[in-house]
């Protein structure tokens, strides 16, 4: 089981992303609404795994993710983006980030992707 | 999709009401297709046929095949392949009418006739609107000549009719795109493409629709157009041009998506070529719009 912070402005993929990873047992310890809010999150939660949606208002996701690795290196954060968006995808991983999830979810392939994060 | 095309090919010949319609489109996932009506669908018998059986099997405790049979009406062969057709969805609305009584045997043979030659569609569409084949469809009835690359955009629209079918109703009525210059709407997301092809795509409909879709894609209630209603509609138009932009991806073609907005009670003024693609479904009536330059929206 994680502990997993979710970061996304939209509350229907927060939702559906949320009941996915508690369906699979691990913890969503909290929600951030926009990159701004899920960096202030992230450091006062200190989650084993954040899920990043790159497309935010007030601060972006990949601006977010730099944030959090200039925190915390080790930090594992997975991108979510639309299907489509692979330059943004790329970019983020360049930055550091550890995987990514695209929309709409596949439950398997999101308890996969937290699997292998959690095994390393 | 054929049930709603001939439906609506019935009511605005004056054969039926929109009452009707949307009472036996309500029905039509409880119907069961009898062989009868497959016969006259397939050509193998002619309504007058199907009545006489029906005649003799109010007096004999059989069948209607072994009747048809006894009759010399069908052999074994169109029987077992009748048979095998009972799941035929496109049929489901012509036996809901006959079931009420709005729709005789020999005015289903008749309309089905007419709407063939009336729909302006090949032999080969034709089998495809049977079909439910969305693709082939969507190639017959949309038409966008000003678009440029036609065969993308009537591809795009193909992929959102799939998406309505996956994400929110199956039952869906399209219409023929229609250039447009100036459109009013009461609740509109829309959301721009840019990159190599830059082009913006829109949904718009009445309130009660729109809120309706957004609570089936979100599988979450909404009120009215809430906030969860507004960020439901921007996620679907995420997740279905997201899935287009994938497919133009595998082609080595590189888009990028904007932040889909939602705006309400105003008038979409295209600044290049545009199309709506008027669409039914169940609870609302709602259209598409397609066009190259981003829009200007103005409040009324």
């Amino acid at each position: 089981m994680a502990r997993i912070l979710i970061v996304d402005d939209s509350i229907v993929s927060r939702t559906n992303l949320k009941t996915i990873l508690l369906d699979a047992d691990h913890q969503v310890v909290g929600e951030g609404v926009d990159g701004q809010d899920g960096l202030e999150k992230f450091m006062a939660l200190r989650p084993d795994i954040v899920t990043m949606d790159i497309t935010m208002p007030k601060l972006n996701g990949i601006d977010c993710l730099k944030a959090i690795l200039s925190h915390e290196p080790e930090a594992k954060v997975v991108m979510i983006s639309a299907l489509g968006q692979g330059a943004k995808i790329l970019e983020a991983i360049n930055c550091g980030a550890c995987h990514y999830i695209t929309k709409p979810f596949e439950p398997d392939k999101v308890i996969e992707a937290m699997s292998e994060l959690m095994s390393e | 999709m054929f049930s709603q095309f001939f439906g609506n090919y019935l009511r605005k010949r004056g054969c039926i009401t929109l009452e009707q319609m949307r009472d036996v489109l309500a029905l039509q996932d409880t119907v069961r297709v009898k062989l009868g009506i497959l016969a006259i669908d397939a050509g193998y018998m002619t309504a007058e046929q199907v009545e006489k059986v029906h005649g003799l099997q109010s007096k004999m405790d059989k069948r209607f095949g072994e009747i048809a049979i006894e009759q010399g009406l069908l052999d074994e062969e169109k029987l077992s392949s009748l048979l095998g057709q009972q799941n035929k969805r496109h049929l489901f609305i012509s036996q809901a009418l006959i079931d009420k009584g709005i729709m005789s045997f020999e005015e289903f043979q008749d309309y089905l006739e007419d709407y063939k030659k009336d729909s302006g569609l090949s032999p080969e569409e034709f089998e495809a609107l049977k079909k439910n084949d969305i693709e082939s469809v969507t190639q017959a009835l949309v038409h966008m000549p000003e678009l440029g690359d036609t065969k993308m955009y009537v591809e795009y629209f193909a992929l959102f009719v799939r998406n309505l079918v996956r994400f929110i109703d199956g039952h869906i009525l399209l219409e023929g795109a229609q250039k447009v210059d100036l459109e009013d709407f009461d609740c509109l997301i829309h959301q721009e493409i840019d990159g190599r092809f830059k082009f913006f795509t829109g949904l718009a409909g009445a309130e009660p629709g729109m809120a309706e879709f957004a609570q089936r894609f979100a599988k979450m209630e909404v009120s009215g157009m809430d906030a969860l209603a507004r960020d439901s509609l921007g996620e679907f138009m995420n997740v279905h041009n997201g899935l287009f932009l994938s497919k133009l991806s595998n082609e080595w073609v590189e888009l990028e998506l904007l932040p889909p907005e939602y705006k309400s009670g105003g008038t979409l003024k295209a600044v290049g070529v545009a199309y709506k693609i008027p669409f039914v479904l169940p609870f609302g009536q709602f259209n598409f719009f397609i066009g190259v330059g981003s829009p200007v929206f103005n409040h009324r």
